[in-house]
Parts: C-alpha cells; structure tokens; sequence
C-alpha cells in the first residue's frame, strides 16, 4: 500500500469536485445561507438575559402622554429591551419592534380607564412570544407600582415613584440556569451545528456518492484499474477525497459561523474539531458505501439526499432534539447525527468540557471503520 | 511482449475464455479478431489485471500480471473500447492525470503531455475540455492517455468504433509509429478489413475460444484459393451431400434448411453446373453471395457464421 498513491488520487478528486461552480455553491455558499436563514427563524442573535445585547424597541407617544411613559420604558429597559424614543413616524416605522403609545396615556391608566397599547414585530420567529412575556412584565410591574403608590397614599407623582423605587421589595424573584448553560442559546448557537453536520453529511452523500457512479459509467474506474495503483490505493484515495472535501467545508463553516455569526463556538474548540473530523469520516465512508451500491447516478443521488435528510431530521440538525417527543429524543441516541449533534451540543452550548464529547466522537470513529469496511468489500470497477 | 498461456475465464457456468493461448512479440501488432461477445475483452481484461483469470497465466514482459501485478501494469497501456476520460477536463489535464497515475512527474510529465498532444494532432485543442470534442478526437486523446507513459505493451480494446475516416487513418499511423519503436500491440477488432490492414499476426476467437492463430498468410492458407458460396432457398442436407458428392472439390462448409455454404475453386465460372446439380437434388436457390478468400471466408468456414452475426 502506498500512500503516496492514495494522495494522489485523493487529491484529483477533491480538485475535480471543487471545480464545478454548483459544487462550489454546495459546499461553501449554501451552508452560509442556511446558517442566516434557519438560525434567524429559530431565534437569530439570541434574547436578552443578563450582560447579552438588548433587543431593540422603538417607542412613539402621541400627544401628552405624561411621565407614565418614562417609568414604562424604564422597566422595559429592565425587562431586556433597548428603548429607541422617536416622534418621526419614518424612523419609528422602519424598526423591527414597535411600541405605539397612546394620548393621554398616564391620566387615562390613573383614571382606571382600559388603555390599548399596541406592540408590533417585524419578524416573527421563535423569540416572539418571549417578547410578549418580558413586554407583559414590564407593563404589570408598573400598574403594580401604581397600586403601592395608591395603597401608601401618596399621589403617583415621578418623585412619589422614585420614592417607591428605593424601598426594598417585600418579595424579590431570582432566576438562574438549572443546567450548564450560563447562556439563553441564540438560534445561531443551534443552526450553525445543525446546518454544518446536516450540509457535511449532504456534500458527502450526493456529489461525493454520484462521482463514483459516473467514474464506473464512464468506464473511469476500469481505466484506473489498469494502472499501477491497486485497488486498496484506489479506494483509500476515493475516502480521503470526500473527507478532504468535507474537512474543508467543515473549516469554512466553522470560520464563517465565528466571524459573520458571532458564535462562539466554546473553550474546547479542538475537541469540537475532532468532532466534526470523525463525522467528516462518517460521511465519507457512507458516502463511499452508497456510490458503491448505486448503479446509476440519479440513484445515487436520489439515495444521498433521502438518507441525508431523514438522518439530519431525526438527529437534530433541524431543531433542538429537546423540542421533540421522548420516542424522537431516544431514537436520536442510536443515530449518527444524533451522536455528532450531541457532541457539538455538550461542546458549544453546554460547555461540559472535552470528556463530554469523547463517547459519540468514539461511536462516529466506529462507525466510518465499519462503514468504510462494508465500502472496501463493495468496491467495483465496473 | 505479451505471453498468454491457456487462459481461461468463467461467470459461474458460463465460460467466456476457454483455454486461449497466443504470444505477441515485441514491435508486432497482433490482432484478436472474433464477432462482439466472442471473449476478445474478457482476454484484454485478463490481460490489464482488471479481471482475475479463473486458470492459466498472463505474463507482460516476463512479469506475471497476478502475482507481479504493480510490475506488469507499469509496461501496460490500455486503450478501452468507452471513452474513459474525465470529460470537464482538457485534453492536457486528461493527459496529465493519467501520466501521473503511472507514476510520471515534473518536467518528464510535461514533455510527455506535449509529445502525445502533437503525436494525435490536438496541441491546438489542448486546453478545451474533452467534452467539446467530437467523437473522433475523443478517441484520439483516449488514445494518447494510455501511451503518456510510453509503455512498451498496448492494449487496444475496439479502438475504432464509431470513429470517422480521419481520425481513424491517424489512429493507425499512431499505432504503426508505437509498434516502429518496438512496442508490442494487441489489437482486438470485429473489424476484418482492419485486421487484414494493421495486423502482423492474428488470432481469431469465438464463444471464448481460439480458433486461429497465424500470419495473415498462414490464414489465408486456411482457406486456400478457395471462394465461398453462400446460397439462401431451400435445402434438404443429405440430398445436397449427395449431389455435390459427385461435383469435383467443392467442400459443403454448412448446410442448413434455409441455408447452404460452399467453398470452392474458380466458384464464377462453376455456378451453372453447381445450380444444375442442386436443383437436380431438389433445392430451390433464391440468392446467392460469393465472396473471394479473406479472413471472412476463414472465419465463416471454421464457425458456420459470418463475423457480424
């Protein structure tokens, strides 16, 4: 066996799969939108909790409103947003989150007179409804604050909820993470993993599968077999090129997720690497199974996109695997996808350190040794 | 050279080279004649190392093809009958690929890539891609791939099929030009004219076996200076031996109901006291071939069949 063939052959064929321009949208574009598109519908740059970014709101008020107004978006701005106070109605509209504020606001709410206040988004994605319930918050405490001013018998003055401000609270909710996490995950922090496996096993299983059906079509792979490169060399070469291709891919994903995204992909990032290597190897022996089995390249590519998408659906890499039924959750534990969405999981977002990873990233090893076995049995030239 | 010694290949029961034994020498085109499915590339198979011979032995210049395949294969190029080219790629980067798989590298691939490009005429093509090629130029540059490396055997599966006339006369002075070096060819055709045109010695095969073996002389001394009749009608077998006994060296080479073969001398001026006797027997004639002696001939008297059957 040498290497030096193998190299060779690996090498032509991650060149010769790079060189199409709809390879090229596969491998490093698509992933990228994706990332945007999918990461934006689950939750984009994440919610506000603790030190994170405040989310944007724009406040118009018509007429006289009164200083009702400043203690409501005073506790807003406890509540995660951040207020934008505009009276031009073009700059208002052009925001994502709008608060539209009533005349009359304060002397209506003191006179006990129900007063609609109207929210809007823009974008409508999974963060919504936690708008809705830190808007809610912030509108009861005050109405709450209202009530104690009442009850002490002070006049609802700026001064007389100053004064209430400064009081210690008879009761005082602290929050905190039950689990690992120190961090609400951003829909980036699922997405990016998620698109990156699902994209990696996708590349692999369709262009990486189809290749080898049209080289034996083709007549390719008898020629090869004429040469002085062995059948061993040959097909360790047809491995190696899909899992350059894939460690490429996953390289660009894993920079284009930092640097355009802002995912912070952990303290443990060479384990994360290892990872997505061993998947990468997964993938290039399944891939290599299937060219194997295919007999023509539509087949191929049919059997690729199929096996791609039900294992990226039942491991995980669409949505968070916790959003699904137990039955789903288990099912996971005995997949591919699952093994390699668990891993990214425990590395990303749960920080657990590199032990928590060791497990799947040793199943996913198993497993290309295994596959790629079955794949050298079934090799053939023709 | 190429040294096949009883070479035999099976698919479970069916035996697709039963027990072929020839010898190509250095600097002579040897042809493998024989109808489509006569075992001619099952044999080239056997000969590259793409397929494990069930029974005897292929050496390439000494070395055996199984037990020192990497040897073998490095004196071996193989032209297929398909156009086994990557066909986004140029001619160049077809040409370089296949030279590396064998191993050439630096300034000696690219001489080599620039030799072969000017030995098939498509230096000024070079850098377009295959698939803009037409049919003939295709197998030109398949062609070149398999000699980039300058191996000292080639192996030609069907090399002309669907090529036109041009491409077809510069594949045979590219062929003749390889065998002036010395190297050793093997060229299998159904192609008889071809055959008669490029090969120094020939085999002809059929259902796997060999049936002939000899200089393109030697073969026609098979036949003799015979002609070959091919009558159609109707014939009764015993009635024909019978009254052809009588005619002087006719040689009933096949008789069947609808069909009867003949090969004789001098056939032209013979054929009314041959019709005489045949309707005397009681055959009716309703078309009749003749064909003078050539490798068709031979192959039609040794397999009852004509090669394109």
């Amino acid at each position: 066996m040498s290497f030096e063939r193998a190299r060779f052959i690996a090498t032509k064929d991650f060149l010769y799969a790079i060189r199409g321009k709809e390879a090229l949208l596969w491998i490093f574009v698509m992933p990228i939108v994706f990332f945007y598109f999918i990461g934006t519908v689950i939750g984009g740059g994440g919610f506000t909790s603790g030190g994170e970014a405040k989310r944007p709101l724009a406040v118009r008020a018509e007429g006289s409103p009164g200083f009702l107004v400043a203690e409501l978006e005073r506790r807003l701005d406890e509540n995660g947003f951040e207020v934008v106070r505009t009276e031009d109605e073009t700059t208002f509209a052009s925001h994502g989150r709008r608060l539209q504020i009533p005349d009359g606001f304060t002397e209506r709410v003191l006179g006990g007179t129900p007063t609609p206040l109207s929210l809007e988004r823009r974008e409508v994605d999974l963060s919504s409804q936690l708008d809705e319930v830190r808007f809610v918050r912030a509108v009861y405490t005050l109405l709450a604050d209202v009530v104690a001013a009442a009850e002490a018998g002070e006049e609802p003055t700026p001064a007389s909820f100053a004064r209430l401000a400064a009081k210690p609270r008879a009761l005082t909710l602290v929050s905190r993470p039950a689990g690992e996490r120190r961090r609400i995950p951003t829909g980036f922090d699922q997405a990016i993993p998620g698109i990156l496996v699902m994209f990696t096993m996708i590349v692999l299983l369709t262009s990486g599968t189809s290749t080898l059906v049209v080289e034996r079509e083709q007549g390719l792979l008898r020629r090869l077999a004429s040469t002085p490169i062995s059948r061993g060399e040959i097909v360790l070469g047809k491995w190696a090129g899909r899992m350059l291709l894939a460690l490429v891919q996953v390289a660009v994903a894993m920079l284009f997720g930092a640097l355009i995204f802002g995912l912070d992909w952990g303290p443990d990032v060479l384990m994360v690497a290892l990872v997505l290597v061993a998947w990468a190897a997964f993938c290039a022996s399944l891939g290599l199974l299937l060219g194997c089995i295919a007999r023509t390249a539509s087949q191929a590519i049919g059997l690729g996109v199929l096996t791609a998408n039900v294992l990226a659906a039942l491991g995980g890499c669409w949505w968070p695997i916790e959003v699904t039924s137990p039955a789903m959750q288990s099912l996971a534990t005995v997949l591919p996808t699952g093994w390699a969405m668990d891993a990214m999981h425990q590395l990303v977002n749960y920080r657990a350190g590199p032990a928590s990873a060791v497990g799947n990233t040793l199943l996913l090893a198993l497993g290309a040794l295994a596959i790629g076995w079955l794949a050298v049995r079934r090799f053939r030239y023709e | 050279m190429i040294d096949v010694e009883r070479l035999e290949k099976h698919y479970g029961s069916f035996v697709a080279v039963d027990d072929v034994s020839f010898t190509a020498a250095p600097g002579e085109i040897f042809g493998l004649l024989g109808p489509n499915g006569a075992g001619k590339s099952t044999t080239i198979g056997c000969i590259s190392g793409l397929l494990e011979p069930t029974a005897g032995r292929v050496r390439v210049l000494g070395k055996d093809v199984v037990v020192e395949r990497r040897a073998a294969r490095e004196q071996l190029g193989v032209v297929p009958q398909e156009m086994a080219l990557y066909e986004d790629l140029s001619a160049t980067e077809n040409l370089r690929f296949w030279g590396a798989a064998y191993g050439l590298r630096g300034s000696t691939l690219t001489t080599r890539v620039r030799d072969v490009l000017a030995t098939t005429g498509l230096a000024d093509r070079a850098k377009e891609p295959v698939s803009q090629y037409s049919g003939g130029m295709k197998r030109r540059i398949n062609f070149g791939c398999a000699i980039v490396h300058r191996p000292k055997v080639v192996l030609l599966d069907e090399p002309t099929v669907g090529v036109d006339p041009q491409s077809r006369v510069r594949l045979f002075e590219m062929v003749k030009t390889l065998v002036a070096d010395g190297t050793t060819v093997l060229y299998t055709t159904h192609y008889m004219e071809e055959a008669e045109q490029l090969c120094d010695r020939l085999a002809i095969i059929d259902r796997g076996k060999l049936i002939a073996n000899g200089t393109l002389e030697e073969l026609r001394g098979q036949v003799g200076e015979r002609d070959l009749l091919q009558l159609t009608g109707h014939f009764d077998a015993a009635a024909v031996e019978q009254a052809l006994g009588a005619v002087d060296d006719v040689e009933v080479v096949q008789v069947e109901p609808d069909a009867l073969r003949l090969a004789l001398r001098d056939a032209s001026s013979r054929l009314p006291a041959l019709f005489d006797a045949l309707t005397t027997a009681g055959s009716e004639i309703r078309q009749t071939t003749l064909t003078e002696p050539s490798l068709e001939t031979l192959f039609i008297k040794l397999t009852g069949k004509e090669l394109r059957e």
